[in-house]
């Protein structure tokens, strides 16, 4: 037994299921629910209510958490409309990508090389764009219907958001 | 707004039974105590009117006392042990601690051979925090009802977990443990801000440490920390007596070493208020030994130190890729940043006026002190903390790799499933061992916990399915469990702490510190589960008055009454058993009722009832 999660995350907190989403309206309604929820709140209640508070809140973290960031969000939109996207599974399948990648790969291994500092900017810069551009396709394809294609692009931008990563870690 | 939740009223009706909430701050070298009274926090004095208790303690084969060690023979003093809580032998700095006696580390677990018994670092800090409890107790005649316990910010999983067992070793009901620099910015009240970037250079007696918040609608970002541990207050002083004995040619044997050191100590407290000092060493014991000190001579024998405390904080203000004029306020925080040319360097270099005006000794006591009173129910203020986990979790995959789970940074509390198969047919076990750490590979993270996930029905490899659950609650202590999915059945986890003990160790290290323990135990059980009733009860019946009739059938609320009564008849008697039975089944009868409640609870915020509150 446990409370009613049968809504999803844009529900929870009453917007729209788009991309775009109204991001104060979020924020309003994720500060009220802590308001209310979190375990702080609870400390002099039964275990029952701290577990159900634990529980709510989690959930409502969880789903904060993604519906602010577009790479989970874009997931979570494909999942609702039942593309499930298996972390594990997801080989990028297009020829043309995956040449981009490894080039990418070994240019930023290259630059970290060098430790020239303004090239590693611009290069930074690049996978940033390269990322932006590719949220833009996502939208625009997910908008369109096109969840195949919206899939792809999501697998693209694992790829960006990994090489970032690493980038800002080795540097 | 909590569902059934009751606040404590601010006055007791029995004035012998007045109730306490508390902020602990547990410190390295000095701990110390506050809390709100008449609407303002508080610094707990003794009798003595000190308010700072030395994190010192002291064993001997007849008694263990806490502070400056007696001097009696046959004495083992263990300082600094904040050092060591959570850790395991291998984890041991000898240059960070020294230890006074033998030590081994059996499973991990850190042991030290205190004459004929084995004590661990969460018993010796259960030893100062019990200390703390009595001196609060007896000096305003009442009980500390619940605490909060200030933490540094990196600590980890096990590392909190063992200062919660320390408390409850001690028994110390801890509300919540809070990180130290956040403890700092809401005693300055920065939880008032709407969004804001916070330095907090915290120059203890012994460590140094530097946090960079984030505070943004009073969610608190922990973005980056860092510091030396062997970098204090001590350090100066060293370098002072040091800079004594070389200047006036003295030769020192150990003791008399010793008492300069003491002596340079009180010269640095002087030089703070003061622009010269007149040495004499008559004052240790040795003639005609005259010196002036001026704090310009002082603040060039130490200048190297607080250069190293500002590179440091440079460092962490990158790491968490920020530049000086992000930064809206830096905090000074330690007893050591009351020297005047700490606070004028930080101004200097971070082009910044730092706040200093809380006492640096007690600010992180203070914070506790608020977020105590807040979570009593006693305050007015609403004061939502969101903290985020340090460091983030994960379990080992094949080939020693680390499989993240709960990433470093994510707002807490939050929980996470992942579902394994087994891989060879008939399969009835699976190891899993969760580390936690920013690394790829296991060896270079922190083992916090192995397990088995038992009985797990005979299948063909990859049928079963097992989902594990992870939770991490508010304090950044994590919980988990195991189901098997295809068969629903709830497998048996055994969860061992790799640097921490279970909970039957706790029950064992209780009994073990009181003497006479049956009888003891019994009333204090027995004295906890009534306490426990009639929170309940209290609890429920308050609840009921709001919206009983809105939300049961007459026949559901009838159930309740029943299970009320039953209750308060068990507790007229004195079997425990039978109470704690009691408040189970009232528990259990009110599970439908309480779900409704937290339902009708969240329908109201979606349907915006709640919202014109932040317009």
């Amino acid at each position: 037994m446990s409370v009613d999660f049968s809504k999803n995350y844009f529900e929870l907190f009453e917007l729209e299921c788009s991309f775009q989403i109204d991001f104060d309206k979020l924020e309003k309604r994720y500060l009220s629910f802590q308001k209310k929820f979190h375990p702080d709140k609870f400390v002099n209640a039964t275990d029952y209510e701290k577990r159900l508070s634990l529980q709510v809140t989690s959930y409502v973290n969880e789903a904060y958490e993604t519906l602010k960031n577009d790479y989970l969000k874009s997931m979570y939109l494909l999942k609702i409309k039942g593309y499930e996207m298996d972390n594990q599974n997801s080989t990028i399948s297009d020829p043309e990508f995956l040449m981009q990648q490894m080039q990418l790969r070994e240019e930023s291994e290259e630059i970290l090389l060098t430790e020239d500092s303004k090239l590693f900017k611009n290069f930074l810069l690049n996978i940033k764009n390269l990322k932006k551009n590719c949220i833009e396709d996502f939208e625009r394809k997910y908008n369109e219907l096109m969840f195949d294609d919206a899939a792809k692009k999501i697998n693209e931008m694992k790829f960006y958001i990994s090489i970032e990563n690493d980038l800002k870690r080795k540097k | 707004m909590a569902l059934l939740q009751i606040s404590e009223p601010g006055k007791s009706q029995d004035p012998h039974n007045k109730k306490f909430y508390v902020g602990i701050d547990l410190g390295t070298t000095n701990s110390l105590v506050a809390l709100i009274q008449n609407g303002a926090p508080n610094i707990l004095k003794d009798k003595n009117n000190n308010e700072l208790f030395p994190s010192v303690v002291n064993y001997s084969k007849a008694s263990v006392t806490v502070g400056k060690p007696l001097d009696i023979e046959d004495q083992i003093s263990f300082s600094s042990i904040k050092r060591l809580i959570g850790k395991g032998i291998n984890d041991i700095d000898k240059d960070e601690f020294y230890s006074p006696c033998k030590y081994h580390g059996d499973d991990n677990i850190l042991k030290f051979e205190v004459f004929d018994k084995l004590v661990t670092p969460i018993e010796i800090s259960s030893e100062i925090l019990r200390h703390l409890k009595n001196i609060t107790e007896s000096t305003l005649d009442g009980n500390i009802e619940g605490c909060v316990i200030t933490v540094p910010a990196y600590f980890d999983d096990a590392q909190r977990q063992a200062t919660k067992d320390a408390a409850k070793l001690c028994g110390l009901n801890t509300l919540r443990l809070l990180n130290e620099p956040t403890a700092a910015a809401i005693a300055y009240g920065l939880d008032n801000k709407e969004v804001s970037k916070v330095m907090v250079y915290d120059l203890g007696g012994g460590t140094f440490d530097v946090s960079i918040l984030s505070l943004d609608n009073g969610v608190f970002k922990v973005l980056a920390t860092g510091g030396d541990s062997a970098l204090g207050g001590d350090d100066f002083d060293t370098l002072l007596a040091d800079y004594i004995q070389n200047k006036l040619k003295i030769d020192l044997d150990i003791k008399k070493k010793y008492e300069l050191f003491m002596y340079a100590k009180e010269i640095k407290e002087i030089l703070t208020d003061n622009e010269s000092v007149n040495i004499n060493l008559d004052k240790i014991g040795i003639k005609d030994k005259e010196l002036i000190i001026s704090r310009v001579d002082f603040e060039k024998i130490t200048d190297r130190l607080v250069k190293r405390t500002l590179e440091i904080s440079e460092g962490v203000l990158s790491d968490s890729n920020l530049s000086t004029q992000d930064l809206d306020e830096i905090i000074l925080v330690g007893g050591s940043t009351r020297m005047p040319n700490i606070k004028n360097f930080v101004k200097i270099f971070f082009n910044k006026e730092p706040l200093s005006n809380i006492n640096p000794d007690n600010v992180v006591a203070v914070g506790a002190s608020i977020q105590a009173n807040i979570m009593s129910g006693n305050s007015s203020e609403e004061l939502l903390l969101l903290d985020v986990i340090p460091l983030s979790l994960g379990i080992e995959t094949m080939g020693e790799l680390v499989e993240v789970i709960i990433p470093r940074n994510s707002t807490i509390p939050t929980s996470s499933s992942k579902e394994y198969t087994t891989f060879k047919d008939g399969q009835s076990a699976m190891s899993i061992h969760v580390v936690q750490g920013e690394r790829d590979i296991v060896s270079d993270c922190r083992s916090l916990a192995k397990f088995t996930v038992n009985d797990i029905p005979p299948m063909l490899a990859g049928a079963a399915r097992v989902r594990l659950e992870f939770q991490i609650d508010a304090n950044g202590i994590l919980s988990i469990n195991a189901t098997e999915t295809t068969t629903g059945k709830v497998t048996s986890v055994e969860v061992k702490p790799s640097y921490g003990i279970t909970d039957s160790d706790i029950e064992k290290m209780l009994k073990d510190s009181i003497d006479n323990a049956e009888e003891d135990i019994k009333n204090r059980h027995l004295k906890e589960a009534a306490v426990e009733g009639n929170r309940v009860i209290l609890a429920i019946k308050s609840a009921l008055d709001i919206d009983g009739s809105e939300l049961l059938s007459e026949e559901e609320q009838n159930e309740i009454s029943h299970a009320i009564e039953n209750l308060e008849k068990k507790l007229k008697g004195s079997n425990k058993d039978n109470i704690i039975n009691a408040i189970k089944s009232l528990e259990n009868v009110c599970e439908t009722y309480v779900e409704r409640r937290m339902n009708s609870n969240i329908q109201k915020i979606m349907k915006g009832t709640d919202i014109k509150e932040y317009n």
